[in-house]
């Protein structure tokens, strides 16, 4: 019941925060209950450390119809995405705090949650594509009810071109199960099973490309990554942060739940393609966010970036690539995390968000832009901060594999610090322009740098000791390593 | 003695039939005795006659019956039952004027209940006829007035055509094989000219490509909760009709099974395309219909290219139940509501959050979010589509369902996103206790059955059960 608890109570939350009569209330109640569901997350660590073996707190029911079945388990990998997804939601809700919104709002981030849970913990593929498939739900309101000016727009896109990617999958699970029956005579959806029996020939083939096509829609992989720029700016900040914090895991952690076991043989094969759209996508984020005007569309293009080197490590197939894109998930999710959190109280003080409209914030706003700069240099990959830890671990693991695509890759490392660098520079030291609103820029208030405090301690910690963090994750990562 | 014995037969064959047209006799004798007063009992007699066919159905016997030119099995209760779940949202809405249109109506609810059983090509050529006459009359009789009686002429000669190949279909097929039976088909000219006569009878009765065009303007001209009967009940009575002619596989059907993947394509293909556009709702819903039948014309091309059998029926059967729910509860929340027009819905969100948060349900049920039913009904039906190898037409499938859901999401964001521009602004009509209490139904089924995906095999075998 651990797991079950995992999903069910952010959903029972959610419903609890919905019926609050104010908003007032509904705010604290909010908080409050995330709080106690990351303490709940955190403390799963104590049963899951108790038992042995790759899968732990399983709960497996009886196979129904189709070979349906409810299982849950957990492995280190989806522990530490469901403890980044708890705490993402924790502090995203806490830098929400101000905003006079009705309880919707709160409730929308609590169902969220639920079904990022969910995903992370099913291992029944159905249960798994139901609350891949929900997961929009609430983003698609939260996006379109409490974004900025173009969010209408940008609510649709985001439902309409992510649900393209999730037909594409769903027909791919269904051509899957399928074809397992035939050979085997059993209907069945669970993971284990399925990885049981390879699947050969040139159903294969399509097979893969249609479950890669739906996980790519979501990383987002060049050329499937058109819907990320505009949704990540104009989701409110909060929303911005569990978009790229915890959602766009869900299409990584599809690889490396679904592909990688299933297709062995093809994963080793797609080095070249899925490997190589990893370092095109490392290289092509970095670009389009150098030519950004608009702080949080670079934000946003910077999460293509990144992403890309967990790309890079899961098709490596090696054991240090893959632990390290699962270290620059969370990595991932702290750096941008906090960058679009930073964002957001600038915007909160000035509505504007144009690189151009700040300037010499250092003077007016010292203490966010002390924060800004550690984490935008956890971003761009700096030794002893939390990036550069993932970022080598990926690009290590890509040099045993391919030596030419790890030294592309690491071009992305430099092509970081050209699109980071010059924007800090021109917000913090910069002369103000003629339209900058810095002036008016107040310094962060307690609240604001509590939230941002967890987000760089963790940057810190995971930076100069990640090995815990490793520890956890080894045992998965292993089992799914080939080369 | 034998007499009796045989009329008995009939009669236990006969059973949901013979009480609809009890109840039918009892409204029309209320009408007479009460003259204006007759409506609220006409409505109670109608209630209670379907709930006692309700109750003679699940009780009656599976066979077939000689006499009655009938055979009772689980796809017949099956349909049965949604027919009867659908009159009686239709009766609790509570808006049909007199004893007269009622019995019309039950005389309509009858040829269906026929169609389920008929055995024999003449009983479900008088069945289409009895299901159909009434209807046409409703469009009209219900909102009288020019566009009503326009869309009523327009329906009566599609319908009017539709009989006329049936009953070609069914004289050429008579003249190939010498038999009314529905089963005897042969592997003739005669005999697959004749079925496919009749198969183009259901296809218009349903709005399939290339026989929708009269469907977009009756179902906007018509009163919503009755285009939302149509929509669902008398298009699921099309459907078995078709499923009756290609059931048990013979050479024929085959031959004509091989073209409803076409077929399908085309229809929902059409339906979507047309529904992007649309500026009226009851319009727009009229042309998501034809696309709900291309997804059906598709889940039915997977059930005959793997034997179509009845016992396999359930995919249809379960996709016609959710379609059931979500597009009554769609048109209901035009009904209640008085909206007609898309950009009215502009804001309602904040104007009736409750109505227009079913309103939501219904439309991304409709759109296949999960966990919605509309959501298990087409996974069941993609599912089928791959297993029977036709993997291109769930490709289309998708690509449809996409385009669907952009026009379901967009009315979303009327409601949910934009604010309400001054002069369109319209308070909600006061729905009825009736219309309320069915839009409960179909929001608790849309969500509960959406979550458990064994319960469609659990409810359809009961039917088989006996």
């Amino acid at each position: 019941m651990l797991l079950t608890g995992l999903w069910v109570a952010p959903a029972l939350a959610g419903l609890l925060v919905w019926g609050m009569p104010s908003r007032g209330s509904a705010r604290v109640l909010a908080l409050a209950l995330s709080g106690v569901i990351l303490a709940y997350a955190a403390w799963l660590i104590v049963p899951y450390s108790a038992q042995p073996g790759i899968l732990r707190l399983e709960e497996i029911g009886t196979a129904g119809a189709f070979g349906i079945r409810y299982h849950l388990a957990m492995d280190g990998i989806a522990l530490c995405l469901c403890w980044l997804t708890a705490l993402l939601i924790v502090l995203s809700l806490a830098a929400s705090w101000k905003g006079d919104v009705p309880p919707g709002y709160w409730a929308a981030f609590l169902f969220l949650e639920s079904a990022l849970m969910a995903v992370f913990t099913f291992r029944d593929l159905f249960y798994f594509y139901i609350f891949w498939d929900l997961a929009l739900i609430p983003m698609f309101f939260i996006i379109g009810l409490w974004g900025s000016s173009g969010r209408r727009k940008a609510a649709l896109k985001f439902v309409l071109y992510t649900f393209l990617g999730s037909l594409s999958l769903l027909i791919g699970l269904l051509a899957l199960v399928t074809l397992h029956y035939r050979a085997t005579g059993m209907w069945t959806w669970d993971m284990a099973e399925l990885a049981r029996t390879p699947v050969a020939g040139p159903a294969a083939l399509w097979i893969y490309a249609a479950l890669a096509v739906g996980f790519a829609v979501k990383v987002p992989v060049f050329p499937l990554h058109n819907w990320l720029p505009e949704a990540h700016t104009e989701a409110p900040a909060a929303g911005s942060v569990l978009l790229a914090g915890s959602m766009l895991k869900m299409g990584v952690f599809g690889f490396l739940r679904v592909l990688v076991p299933v297709f062995p043989e093809l994963s080793l094969a797609a080095l070249p393609v899925l490997g190589g759209l990893g370092v095109v996508n490392v290289i092509y984020g970095a670009l389009c966010a150098m030519a950004q005007k608009d702080f949080k569309r670079l934000i946003a293009f910077t999460s293509v970036s990144h992403l890309g080197f967990c790309l890079i490590g899961i098709f490596s197939l090696t054991a240090e690539g893959i632990a390290g894109g699962c270290l620059q998930m969370i990595n991932h999710g702290f750096s941008t995390g906090g960058l679009f959190l930073l964002i957001g109280m600038m915007y909160e003080r000035s509505h504007r968000r144009g690189v151009d409209d700040f300037g010499g914030l250092a003077a007016t706003a010292p203490v966010l832009s002390v924060y800004f700069g550690v984490i935008l240099l956890s971003s761009i990959g700096l030794p002893g901060l939390n990036g550069f830890v993932g970022e080598v671990m990926t690009l290590a693991g890509m040099a045993r594999a391919s030596m030419p695509l790890a030294v592309l890759g690491s071009l992305g490392a430099v092509l970081a610090a050209a699109y980071g660098l010059p924007a800090f520079q021109k917000v913090f030291w910069g002369p103000p322009g003629p339209d900058s609103v810095s002036q008016t820029i107040g310094d962060l208030d307690l609240r604001e740098r509590a939230v941002l405090g967890v987000l760089v301690a963790g940057i810190v910690v995971l930076g100069v000791y990640p090995q815990p963090l490793l520890r956890l994750l080894t045992p998965a990562v292993e089992a799914l390593a080939l080369r | 003695m034998m007499n009796a014995l045989q009329s008995s037969g009939m009669l236990a064959a006969m059973a949901p039939q013979a009480m609809l047209a009890v109840a039918l006799g009892g409204t029309l004798l209320s009408g007479i005795l009460l003259k204006d007063k007759a409506a609220a009992l006409a409505r109670a007699i109608a209630f209670a006659g379907i709930l006692a066919a309700g109750a003679a159905l699940l009780a009656g016997p599976l066979g077939p019956s000689v006499e009655a030119m009938s055979r009772v099995d689980g796809a017949a209760k099956a349909w049965e039952a949604l027919f009867l779940l659908a009159a009686l949202a239709f009766i609790a809405v509570g808006r049909l004027p007199g004893d007269r249109s009622i019995a019309l109506f039950l005389g309509s609810l009858i040829g269906m209940c026929l169609i389920a059983v008929a055995d024999n090509l003449i009983l479900l050529f008088i069945a289409l006829e009895t299901m159909s006459l009434p209807t046409y009359l409703l469009v009209h009789g219900l909102r009288p007035g020019r566009r009503s009686l326009e869309a009523a002429v327009k329906y009566f000669f599609a319908g009017a055509a539709a009989s006329a190949l049936f009953l070609l279909g069914l004289a050429v097929r008579y003249a190939a094989t010498g038999s009314f039976s529905i089963e005897t088909a042969d592997a003739s000219a005669g005999s697959f000219l004749g079925l496919a006569l009749m198969g183009s009878a259901a296809l218009f009765k349903v709005g399939a490509f290339p026989f929708m065009f009269w469907l977009p303007d009756v179902y906007e001209a018509a009163e919503p909760e009755f285009s939302g009967f149509m929509s669902t009940a008398v298009k699921a009575a099309g459907f078995l009709l078709l499923l009756r002619l290609l059931e048990g596989h013979s050479a024929a059907a085959a031959a004509l099974t091989d073209w409803l993947p076409a077929l399908a394509a085309a229809t929902m293909t059409f339906g979507n395309l047309l529904a992007l556009r649309q500026k009226s709702l009851q319009r727009l819903l009229a042309y998501s219909s034809i696309a709900h039948v291309g997804y059906l014309l598709a889940a039915t091309w997977a059930w005959g290219a793997q034997g179509g059998s009845v016992e396999r029926l359930d995919t249809l059967w379960f996709y016609l139940a959710g379609y059931l729910f979500m597009n009554t509860g769609a048109f209901l929340f035009l009904l209640c509501t008085g909206v007609r027009d898309a950009d009215a819905l502009r804001g309602f969100g904040r104007r009736a959050p409750w109505l227009s948060g079913f309103f939501i349900l219904m439309l991304l049920s409709l759109g296949g979010i999960p966990p919605t039913m509309g959501f298990l009904a087409k996974f069941f039906v993609i599912w089928e589509l791959i297993k029977a190898g036709g993997i291109w037409l769930a490709a289309v499938f998708a690509l449809n369902s996409l385009a669907a859901l952009g026009y379901y999401l967009r009315l979303v964001r009327l409601i949910a996103f934009e604010d309400t521009v001054e002069g369109t602004a319209q308070a909600p009509a006061p729905a009825g206790a009736g219309a309320l209490a069915v839009m409960a139904v179909c929001a608790a089924a849309t969500l509960l059955l959406g979550l458990a995906p064994a319960v469609r095999d659990i409810l359809f075998a009961s039917f088989f059960a006996g």
